[in-house]
């Protein structure tokens, strides 16, 4: 029966029965490279695919600088954004850097339009979070940028430290490590009298 | 700290982390990406029809205005080349607007029990209402004065089998009779269905409108979902009602509540009022006599504005000690603190609640210091009811507010909530720990009702 079948597909049933891989971490690099690829030859609907892997490091990147509100709306308008920039986008493989980036610059522009007074006044969510989140968001972007941001997506968004990793470009040893420390620096900031005397808010 | 737990969610959890990706869980992003052309191309649809929720983010959805005005721009001419892309590619266009997002919706597969909105519903088939709604169908049996809407058709009584919609014209109330523990009336306008019904839970969904349930029957045994938060009866009498914006807003009548939801819950003792929002949950619960200081501090407190926690914790007294405690274990640390020191200015926690486990949120403690207010909340009279001059309350204690005092609390003020705070703490601050050595926790009901203490607990049914 098999051998009556095409090839490929022979090839495709023959790896699906595989023993699962214990490592294999370029796998996801090379998917998104791969999704990149196909959009920009024309493969509209793979987009789709990159925003599903990378909505939520977005988004975490424009909560780190913006209000909450204006991170949802700004998520669609970083996606727009790309698939209109994705052509120009020389090494597919860098697309997870490329569309941080973009967010960044993003919530940058956002920012500098914005009143200023707006950006001093309590945040005006909508829907309104839960009071201890908006708590513990503050003290998230008190932090570092680093941390900020790594911290966000694991802790809003859920991401573990390997997604993060693959989404940003970062190497795991640094998301590891930038966590830690967050996550150390956080505390401090949520519990000032219950952190370690040598572990000082920023 | 567990490090695995922080990197990959393996290990054992660190509470403090897991705690903090709760709360932050309310900021995380959802939606689906909606290519801008095929949005564009949409753009004649009606409003229902052109952003479905399914795949669209709930704040964008809600300000289609905001989008970028380049994607207006360019709309036709994108739309016009998509659709030519979409024809040669012999792509399937967007989903229709889906169904499931009508809140209304009827939905075949039982709700979660952890409350599941009605956006994952799906329509179930129609099913004939001479077979599903007959007085021989296995159902709870209902009547209307007038023709109610029972499967999709006219009925005026009958009986209601899970997973059938029951509604009701602007004109009609309908009863609904709740096995053998209660009686649901489901007002004018309104949609509602049983979800399942067994020995150990009758769980029902109200999608629309809004009812007025009383029950006996243990804690737990009877729900309501709605789209924003499971009110889960703990034997008691309520009114139930969604607003025009998706909200649930719960009134309990006697006994109480549990509102549940988003992650949320919300214990709600008699003659207290909670809304629930679609998209955070249960908000705090007020007494009825809340002063308009504290409802309002309370609303800016809820929408995000923390400085408001002052105001609120200055507008409230006594009576509004279950504001207080629901504060408790949802804040966080800094807001316990807060609230804990009102608390203890208002001479509401015993010496034998810890301060420290209080302001740590350890449950053992919350539930026993609960359980101490219970006495204010369920026993004592009507917070705002002044009993007559020769008549004192039957619980009073050496530091309960006087008749008077009640009365001074209850009345809406004018005065700056800044000026409240001496008023409050003169009369309040008094022998804080020693009240409850006078007056033990453990005191009887003096009204001959049973301890509706023990109704409110999921241990023990008294019913």
């Amino acid at each position: 029966m098999i051998a009556a079948l095409p090839e490929g597909l022979v090839i495709a049933v023959q790896v699906a029965h595989r023993p699962p891989v214990v490592r294999a971490p370029d796998r996801s690099k090379d998917d998104v490279a791969a999704l990149v690829t196909s959009v920009q030859r024309g493969e509209r609907a793979a987009f789709g695919g990159l925003y599903s892997r990378f909505h939520r490091a977005v988004h975490a990147v424009l909560l780190a600088r913006v209000r909450a509100e204006d991170a949802r709306d700004l998520v669609q308008d970083v996606f727009a954004q790309a698939l209109e920039k994705i052509a120009d986008l020389q090494d597919p493989a860098a697309f997870p850097g490329w569309i941080l980036s973009m967010a960044r610059n993003r919530a940058v522009d956002h920012l500098r339009r914005a009143r200023p007074s707006s950006e001093a006044a309590e945040p005006a969510i909508d829907p309104p979070p839960r009071v201890e989140a908006m708590e513990a968001l503050r003290a998230l972007r008190a932090l570092p940028e680093a941390y900020r941001e790594t911290l966000i997506m694991r802790l809003v968004e859920g991401m573990t430290g390997p997604e993060i990793a693959e989404r940003t470009g970062l190497t795991p040893e640094s998301v590891r490590v930038n966590l830690h420390r967050g996550m150390k620096l956080l505390r401090a900031q949520l519990d000032p009298e219950g952190a370690p005397a040598d572990e000082e808010a920023p | 700290m567990s490090d695995d737990y922080l990197w990959d969610k393996t290990g054992e959890p660190d509470p403090e982390i897991a705690s903090l990706e709760q709360a932050l869980s309310s900021l995380r992003h959802e939606g689906e990406w909606q290519d801008p052309a095929a949005a564009t191309s949409a753009a004649s649809p009606p409003a229902s029809s052109r952003e479905p929720a399914k795949v669209v983010p709930i704040a964008a959805a809600r300000r289609p205005a905001r989008r970028p005005l380049w994607l207006a721009a360019g709309g036709l001419a994108l739309a016009a080349s998509i659709a030519l892309w979409l024809a040669l590619a012999g792509s399937t266009p967007p989903d229709p607007p889906a169904a499931r997002t009508d809140p209304t919706a009827s939905s075949p597969e039982p709700l979660p029990a952890s409350n599941a909105a009605p956006s994952t519903a799906v329509p179930s088939p129609p099913a004939p209402a001479q077979l599903a709604c007959s007085a021989d169908a296995d159902g709870f049996p209902f009547e209307a004065a007038a023709p109610v809407q029972c499967a999709g058709s006219p009925a005026r009584a009958g009986k209601l089998p899970p997973d059938t919609w029951l509604e009701t014209p602007e004109s009609t109330t309908a009863t609904l009779r709740v096995a053998d523990i209660g009686a649901i009336t489901l007002h004018p306008g309104s949609r509602l269905r049983i979800v399942r019904t067994g020995p150990t839970e009758h769980r029902m969904e109200l999608v629309r409108g809004s009812l007025h349930a009383k029950v006996k029957a243990p804690p737990r045994l009877f729900v309501i979902d709605t789209r924003a938060a499971a009110a889960v009866d703990l034997g008691c009498e309520y009114d139930l009602r969604i607003d025009d914006q998706g909200r649930t807003d719960l009134h309990v009548l006697t006994g109480a509540v549990s509102l549940e939801g988003k992650g949320r819950s919300a214990f709600a003792p008699q003659r207290t009022r909670v809304v629930a929002d679609p998209e955070r949950g249960p908000g705090l619960v007020l007494a009825d006599t809340a002063s308009f200081a504290l409802q309002s501090a309370a609303a800016r407190f809820e929408s995000g504005a923390l400085g408001a926690l002052d105001a609120l914790l200055r507008a409230a007294t006594r009576t509004d000690s279950v504001t207080l405690w629901n504060l408790l274990p949802t804040g966080s640390k800094g807001v316990r603190e807060k609230v804990i020191a009102r608390i203890d200015q208002l001479a509401l926690r015993a010496r034998t609640i810890p301060r420290d486990r209080l302001l740590a949120g350890d449950p053992d403690t919350l539930e026993a210091f609960r359980t101490d207010l219970e006495d204010l909340w369920f026993v004592a009279p009507p917070p705002n009811t002044a009993p007559p001059p020769d008549e004192k309350p039957t619980d009073a204690t050496p530091t309960d507010p006087t008749p008077k005092d009640r009365k001074r609390d209850a009345a809406p003020t004018d005065e700056k909530p800044t000026d409240r705070a001496p008023t409050d703490s003169r009369r309040d601050v008094a022998p804080t720990d020693s009240r409850r050595d006078v007056a033990p926790t453990d005191k009887k009901p003096t009204d001959g009702k049973p301890s509706l203490r023990r109704r409110s607990t999921d241990r023990d049914a008294t019913w």
